[in-house]
């Protein structure tokens, strides 16, 4: 008897009631039939007419006893469950009679996108079943049935029992959240840091998930669903007030607002705005410098240190809680815009761009610009050298000797290499050019009858200065 | 007149009649007004409301001359009275009778009417036997009686099946059956006991009753995650839910406790130990103590309510609530702060006490002992506090602490702070700089004597391939000249030269040639 439905039970009722008046016109007709009237005579048409109307009483009368129960159950189910008087009409036929076996489907309310249909069956939302749920692909539900928690229900189709409704809706779909952090640096700077989470409801146990496992044929699952995950982020909301909109705290904001922004912060707060400001890293870093400035610029590690930590933590976080966390990125730390304005920090971003710009010694043509002046100004230095030595002769048309130029030669390649460290290393790797030049000179005599400074030197090398390293 | 016309307009008054009360009933439900109502007179309208519209004692009229000994006694007899008796019987089975230790003569009359059913139909009976029954009439007898009782017996059956779907009734009730009838019937005498149902963690009363004298029991249901106190009339009687229960005379509820996770926020200013006042952030995670259990599937499949240790510990919530007027109306002052106030507020006066401890550099740095930020070892301590304090009072603490950004009330203390960042931040831009002016003119010096060693080198290296090993000055001098005009030559180098440089050259290169 325990296990006949509703609709079984009222088709039952509904036949003892007519299989109950239909007996009662045939014994009434029999019985009048039989014993005839008040005296005893077979009934004229008129008392058949008399008989007729109290078998239609009964009809009418058994029809009255169930009409007016229904219509106190309404009446009360009305005020006790505060719903509409349609509302609790139906709901009572459904509640007695059972859900419809055929389509349509109705009361039905649609659970999709993270949320029930807010233009479905009030009293679905208000009382509950008996109705059908329809879950759409990308939610889970967790309903309750009188002050109980009854089921977790994945997408699908289901059939609600007597005042089981909706408790929660949880959202399959990955969200991605994006936060700002506001924090004191540990000297004291108030910053931000803007972080971005992509996360997911965890997936179900290896050894359940074959369950859902489709087969290849039909569409796979959208998104996995952990009954167990579920339910644990439907109970484990906060509560943060008494009263207002966002007086509950759903699991999105709780990860988001409640974990990570505390654990960013927490490791945030342990570092200097320093650590993650060095202008001249970013510096170097955007512009690819070959070669950086002397003593090279700190790496701001921290920042890379805080995005390992915050994954690492928010992902335990998270796993506890029954979501999976795909990834979390951070964006740099900025200064408060209160505390330095952007202007300031671009003002002086840019000054230092300038100096960069100037330094910039990596890009090829300027190097190669440099060098073929350097190679211009060394040729000038030599050419102009030589030519302060000689050139007041020449002008005076005196015969300028060649033993005078070279010997010109010499000292200019002298004083050059007591400047400079590379003509002394030249002057040794020329050795061999030099005596050669030196002997040339030696073979001749001296236009004034002596011999130059060269001729001092040792036969063998020609007169250099000492190196200094 | 044709009796069966009389009879097809007795059968169509009632049917008229039955649907046009019908609606009457439907625009006037019962309603509580709030006045007291006699209990002779609540056992009146649940009497005229419930089985009023079965209309039950007209159709019996169809029956007057149908049988021999249905005369219009016997037929009114048994058609009003053996109906009126069920009903009454059933209507001191709902409690709707009124009680003999409240309302003597009110009860006197109900019994006095209930019995006076019974005797009229004793006596109807009587009658009818004395009035001569043969055989021949005895099953129109049984069916008359079947007539007046068959719908009758429907009507309880449907009462009863009605019921059972539409009021329910904890699990552990000893008589579900009484309890539910005295709920139905108590809301149709109009003087009901009130139904409350707990939505978004208050109290919504959906039938209007009086708590003391009200017919039937009460009635309350909960939310998955709620508990409510019932109080008496002087005292707290008990804790129910999550779930539903039936409240007793005098028990309405008292407050409504959330067992799920709570957070709360406040933002507060404390002194530093260096007298800057700063405004920070509290707050507080807790909820009621859960005890062993938990939400899980099993638990859910088992339709086990939400876990709290006991109802002590509600009790101990209940009672721990305290009143302060701070910050309030005149009207207010008198009211408790709400249970979930109290470890935000007890973590705000330690946070208070702990916070002069520190300067305001302290607050920002690291503490040497734990190794972790000052503000996290500040939250440490007060949650410590906090637990102490609060966890015998039934809560459990699961976490919380100082979790958001602390600043100086007054903003100069930051603007220092600030400059000071600027001004080493030029300072180490101005630095660097420097360095990178040094190093550009290392870098530059080191290309310039590159390239003038190239220079030397060309020319060095161009004399030493010169093949006659009877080199004199003469030829060394002219394939000097010759370079030195050859540079000179070089538009380049020609425009940084003097405009003679190039004559003179050839010049001496001309004597040399000469010679």
């Amino acid at each position: 008897m325990n296990n006949i439905t509703k609709r079984q039970r009222a088709e039952l009722i509904f036949l003892g009631e007519t299989v109950l008046c239909l007996a009662f016109v045939v014994f009434l007709l029999i019985t009048y039939w039989v014993v005839g009237d008040s005296e005893g005579q077979p009934l004229k048409w008129n008392g058949w007419l008399s008989v007729l109307i109290v078998g239609m009483a009964f009809f009418a009368c058994v029809y009255v006893a169930k009409s007016s129960m229904w219509q106190l159950f309404t009446q009360f189910a009305r005020h006790f469950l505060d719903i509409s008087e349609e509302d609790a009409r139906e709901w009572v036929e459904r509640l007695l009679l059972g859900l419809p076996i055929e389509p349509p489907f109705k009361p039905s309310l649609r659970v999709f996108e993270g949320q029930a249909d807010p233009d479905g069956p009030s009293v679905m939302f208000k009382v509950g079943g008996p109705g059908f749920l329809s879950i759409a692909h990308d939610s889970a539900v967790v309903t309750s049935r009188l002050g109980r928690l009854c089921r977790v229900l994945g997408p699908g189709f289901y059939e609600l029992a007597s005042f089981e409704r909706v408790w929660d809706v949880i959202d399959l779909r990955p969200q991605r959240r994006t936060l700002r952090v506001e924090f004191m640096t540990l000297d004291g700077i108030p910053a931000y840091c803007d972080a971005e989470i992509r996360f997911r409801v965890a997936d179900p146990p290896e050894d359940t998930r074959s369950f859902y496992v489709q087969e290849e044929a039909t569409t796979p699952q959208a998104y996995p669903f952990n009954a167990e995950a579920v339910l644990k982020l439907a109970t484990n909301k906060y509560v943060r007030s008494h009263e207002g909109n966002k007086r509950i705290q759903d699991w999105c904001v709780g990860l988001v607002n409640g974990a990570l922004d505390g654990i960013i912060r927490d490791k945030l707060e342990q570092y200097t705005l320093d650590d993650f400001i060095n202008p001249r890293y970013w510096a170097m870093y955007q512009d690819s410098m070959i070669e950086p400035a002397v003593p090279p610029p700190a790496k701001p590690e921290a920042f890379q240190e805080v995005q390992k930590f915050v994954e690492e933590r928010i992902a335990a976080v998270a796993k506890e809680r029954g979501i999976f966390v795909e990834s979390v990125q951070l964006m740099p730390v900025q200064p408060a815009e209160e505390a330095i304005s952007r202007q300031w920090l671009e003002f002086w971003q840019a000054k230092l761009q300038r100096s960069i710009n100037t330094y910039a010694l990596d890009e090829e043509a300027k190097r190669v610009e440099l060098l073929a002046a350097a190679g211009v100004e060394a040729q000038v230095e030599l050419v102009n050298t030589m030519l302060t030595k000689i050139e007041g002769l020449a002008q005076k048309g005196v015969k300028v000797p060649p033993q005078l130029i070279v010997t010109s030669f010499l000292d200019v390649l002298r004083a050059m290499a007591d400047r400079d460290l590379e003509v002394q290393q030249l002057m040794f790797q020329q050795a061999e050019g030099l005596l050669r030049v030196v002997n040339a000179i030696r073979k001749e005599k001296t236009p004034f009858g002596s011999t130059s400074s060269v001729s001092t030197a040792p036969p063998t090398a020609p007169q250099l200065p000492e190196p200094k390293a | 007149m044709e009796l069966w016309l009389l009879r097809l307009g007795l059968l169509a008054v009632y049917i008229g009649a039955y649907f046009a009360l019908q609606r009457y009933l439907r625009d006037h439900p019962p309603r509580f007004k709030g006045a007291f109502v006699e209990p002779l007179l609540r056992l009146g309208w649940a009497l005229l409301r419930m089985w009023g519209p079965l209309l039950w004692f007209l159709p019996v009229l169809l029956w007057i001359g149908m049988a021999k000994p249905l005369s219009l006694g016997i037929v009114l007899g048994f058609g009003i009275f053996i109906p009126l008796f069920i009903f009454l019987t059933l209507l001191w089975i709902a409690g709707a009778f009124p009680p003999f230790s409240k309302a003597k003569f009110d009860a006197l009359i109900a019994w006095v009417l209930w019995g006076a059913c019974l005797l009229i139909v004793l006596v109807t009976f009587v009658k009818l036997l004395a009035s001569g029954l043969s055989v021949r009439e005895l099953p129109k007898i049984i069916l008359f009686f079947v007539f007046v009782a068959a719908p009758l017996v429907l009507a309880i059956a449907w009462l009863l099946v009605g019921i059972a779907e539409i009021i329910p009734v904890p699990a552990d009730e000893k008589h579900p059956w009484r309890e539910r009838l005295q709920l139905f019937t108590g809301f149709f005498s109009t003087f009901p006991k009130p139904t409350w149902v707990v939505e978004d963690g208050a109290v919504k009363t959906n039938i209007q009753g009086h708590t003391f004298y009200g017919v039937g029991p009460g009635w309350i249901m909960t939310e998955p995650e709620n508990v409510v106190i019932l109080k008496g009339s002087s005292n707290l009687r008990r804790v129910v839910g999550p779930g539903v229960a039936l409240t007793a005379s005098t028990e309405s509820p008292y407050q409504v406790f959330d067992l799920r996770n709570q957070i709360r926020v406040m933002r507060t200013t404390a002194m530093t130990r260096d007298g800057i006042e700063i405004n920070l952030p509290i707050s507080s995670l807790f909820r009621i103590h859960p005890g062993p259990r938990k939400i899980d599937l099993e638990s859910l499949k088992q339709q086990e309510p939400w876990p709290y240790r006991n109802q002590q510990t509600i009790f101990k919530l209940a009672f721990a609530q305290e009143v302060d007027p701070t910050g309030k109306t005149p009207l207010e002052m008198h009211q408790a702060r709400p249970w979930d106030d109290l470890p935000v507020k007890v973590a705000l006066n330690q946070l208070k006490q702990v916070v002069p401890e520190y300067s305001l550099e302290d607050i920002y740095s690291i503490d040497p002992k734990t190794k972790t930020l000052t503000r996290l070892a500040i939250a440490t301590r007060v949650r410590q506090v906090v637990k102490e304090t609060v966890e015998p009072l039934g809560f459990e603490i699961l976490g919380g602490g100082v979790g958001n950004k602390v600043s100086p009330v007054n903003d100069e203390a930051v603007k220092q702070r600030v400059e000071a960042w600027k001004a080493r931040w030029i300072n180490k831009m101005l630095e660097w700089q420097a360095s990178t002016e040094a190093r550009r003119l290392e870098i530059l010096t080191r290309v310039r004597s590159k390239a003038r060693a190239d220079v030397l080198s060309e020319v060095l290296g161009k004399i030493q391939n010169l093949k006659d090993p009877e080199m004199t000055g003469d030829f060394v001098a002219y394939y000097l000249l010759e370079n030195l005009i050859h540079m000179a030559q070089d538009t380049r180098v020609q425009k940084m030269l003097p405009e003679s440089a190039l004559p003179t050259l050839l010049q001496l290169s001309q004597m040399s040639q000469e010679d």
